[in-house]
């Protein structure tokens, strides 16, 4: 068990960046997430980790050691890969136990740890078959008791989750959180699935063409999004964005969204702005309700919207509404059927709508 | 339905009427003539019907069992060689990739040199007189008469020049193999404190393990069947020392005009051949069983 450290880590391929100054803490037993769209480094960030690709600056600490110079097989580290990467001509005991032989454990302890991954995971009834005869979820259970048998100071998840239908992802999601509060270990783990980064992290890494953009816990992601980028990144459905302008009016400062819609300025944004700035005003579909459907808002405003499209999903229906001149997401708790072209009265939460600078796509901070 | 099977069997009908003629055909012609007395240094009994007599002559000729055991020598000690040095360089060449590009180039000339450009410019250059390689090893006193010119060195040569022309084969094999292969294992092995002997020894081989047989399958069934470069090098001599099997039936077809007779080794040798190919199958089979993925 150990923290991990990076600091100022680089990764060129050539003249590409892959990877530019990351520096980021990872505390002992932390769960930590990178997320972030193909081809933003978060990948090759862990990779450098594990010691499968040279670091070109910076320097990773595991522990008390800084690894940059150690192969992989000397840093105790554990890996899950995308596509499981078991060995193929290994039944399921031999797979779990190969790292175990290279270490020269005596052979009876392998066996217990063997039988105790095995355990926890529920393979004890195919450790004698072949990767070929398991099914995707099962093969990728296998790759985690690979990893867990060694008792690593962390382990690295590829995108693990990322070969499996839907169904068998929310359960493995389950697992994987279930094992990390059972193993007590330090997890850095790569996704590209947001909600796979809510769900599991402490804390998360938001990534974006090599850099890190944002970090921190999934609530604070979640609802102080620094920037444009990551506010519509994580959340189902995106983020509403609307550009707007500030104006003067006779009730104080307002917000021109088109079609004559103005959002009176949230309150603790009071001061920050003034007047004729562009900005771009967020809110999320859980912030936009159709008045009488569980929302209690801090601080109300209505706008009566025709629906356009409405979208049921059993618990909730998306509501699809014209806001100003956009067309924004609602979501109806406990719904009732609602018919298209139908004209609602959506209260929006004004304490949660988000303003972002137009030019930067940086968050404007307001009071908390 | 009927219409389609006949269309399928008119698609095939060429080739099945190219294999009936240029190898069923002569096939048969051979049995035949094995079965009766055909010797054109002795035409007055040519053409006498007597039945298996020459299979019974070729199982007591020495000489045919001396060639015999010259090809099993050869094989046995050229394609343990082609096998080592091939699944070497292919390792090699599979953790320097960036060899590949000058390697491979080099690695494939031998293989697109016909076996008789390859015998005379082994010939040629191993000649003490005026050989490149013959001149050297005669100089620092090796093989002063050239390495030809006793027995035991003719044959190590003939397998080295085998070897020689025959070890990129495996290599290309090889090297395809393991670059087809996913990276991740090995990764994964990298990771869990496996250095490049345990990588080697637990995953890279016993993944090439199907590649492996069939790589030798091909060399064998070939081998067994090298003519050309060894006529040329040696004709089969000094003595009878690199007389291979082939050499051998040339000689009794070609040299002696004994057809008959010659049918008959011929034929043993087809029987020999499919034996060994058929044992190997059998074991390529039995290992190939096992799923890969």
């Amino acid at each position: 068990m150990a923290d991990v450290r990076l600091d100022k880590v680089a990764k060129h391929y050539g003249d590409v960046v892959a990877v530019r100054d990351v520096t980021l803490d990872i505390a002992h037993n932390e769960f930590v997430v990178l997320v972030g769209p193909s081809g933003c480094g978060k990948s090759t960030t862990l990779r450098m980790i594990a010691g499968l690709e040279e670091v070109t600056k910076g320097t990773i600490r595991i522990g008390a050691r800084v690894v940059n110079d150690l192969p992989p097989r000397e840093r105790n580290i554990s890996m899950v890969f995308q596509n499981y990467a078991l060995y193929p001509h290994m039944s399921v005991r031999g797979n779990l136990s190969f790292g175990l032989k290279l270490a020269k454990v005596p052979r009876e302890d392998i066996e217990q740890r063997v039988w105790e991954a095995a355990e926890i995971l529920g393979l004890e009834r195919f450790l004698d078959r072949q990767p070929a005869q398991l099914s995707g979820g099962e093969r990728q259970r296998v790759a985690m008791g690979r990893a867990i048998v060694r008792h690593p100071d962390a382990f690295l998840f590829d995108e693990p989750l990322s070969n499996l239908d839907a169904k068998l992802r929310t359960q493995m999601r389950t697992e994987i959180k279930r094992l990390h509060q059972k193993l007590r270990t330090t997890i850095i783990y790569v996704t590209h699935d947001q909600l796979e980064a809510m769900t599991l992290a402490d804390r998360i890494v938001i990534m974006r063409e090599g850099v890190i953009v944002q970090t921190g816990t999934p609530h604070e992601i979640y609802h102080d999004p620094v920037n444009i980028f990551v506010a519509q990144f994580i959340g189902t459905p995106p983020m509403n964005l609307f550009d707007a302008l500030s104006a003067e009016t006779p009730q104080g400062l307002a917000l021109q969204i088109g079609d004559g819609v103005q959002l009176p300025l949230p309150k603790r944004y009071l001061g920050k702005l003034a007047a004729g700035r562009e900005v771009v005003v967020g809110v999320r579909a859980d912030d936009v309700v159709p008045h009488g459907h569980g929302m209690r808002p801090e601080e109300r405003w209505t706008l009566e919207s025709k629906i356009n499209i409405a979208e049921p999903l059993g618990n909730e229906t998306l509501l699809f509404v014209n806001f100003g001149a956009y067309e924004a997401v609602s979501k109806m708790l406990h719904p009732r059927l609602v018919r298209q072209g139908e004209t609602i009265a959506c209260d929006v939460d004004l304490s949660r709508v988000h303003l972002f600078d137009r030019a930067s796509g940086q968050a404007i901070r307001g009071e908390a | 339905m009927r219409k389609t099977a006949w269309g399928g069997y008119a698609w095939l009908g060429p080739m099945f009427l190219f294999l009936l003629a240029f190898e069923l055909w002569p096939f048969l012609v051979m049995f035949d003539q094995s079965l009766h007395f055909l010797n054109y240094t002795q035409p007055a009994k040519n053409g006498q019907f007597i039945g298996f007599d020459n299979y019974r002559k070729a199982v007591f000729d020495d000489n045919f069992f001396h060639s015999i055991r010259i090809t099993l020598l050869f094989l046995v000690v050229a394609l343990p060689l082609e096998f080592l040095l091939g699944l070497a360089v292919a390792v090699l060449l599979s953790y320097h990739l960036w060899l590949k590009r000058f390697v491979l180039p080099l690695l494939l000339i031998p293989m697109i040199l016909a076996p008789i450009v390859v015998g005379l410019t082994a010939r040629l250059n191993l000649n003490p007189d005026f050989g490149l390689i013959g001149i050297f090893l005669r100089d620092i006193g090796i093989a002063t008469d050239g390495l030809l010119s006793s027995g035991t060195s003719a044959f190590f040569t003939i397998a080295a020049v085998d070897v020689w022309q025959w070890t990129p084969f495996l290599t290309m094999i090889f090297i395809a193999a393991i670059l087809g292969m996913p990276r991740e294992p090995f990764e994964a092995a990298e990771v869990e404190g496996a250095n490049r002997w345990h990588i080697f020894r637990r995953i890279t081989l016993p993944l090439l393990r199907p590649i492996i047989i069939v790589g030798l399958l091909l060399r064998l069934t070939d081998a067994f069947k090298t003519f050309d470069q060894v006529f040329i090098m040696t004709g089969g001599g000094p003595g009878a020392s690199t007389e291979l099997a082939t050499i051998f039936a040339y000689k009794v077809n070609f040299a002696s005009w004994n057809l008959g007779y010659g049918s008959a080794v011929v034929g043993l040798l087809f029987f020999i051949s499919f034996i060994l190919t058929f044992v190997l199958l059998k074991l390529m089979t039995r290992f190939g069983r096992r799923p890969l993925t």
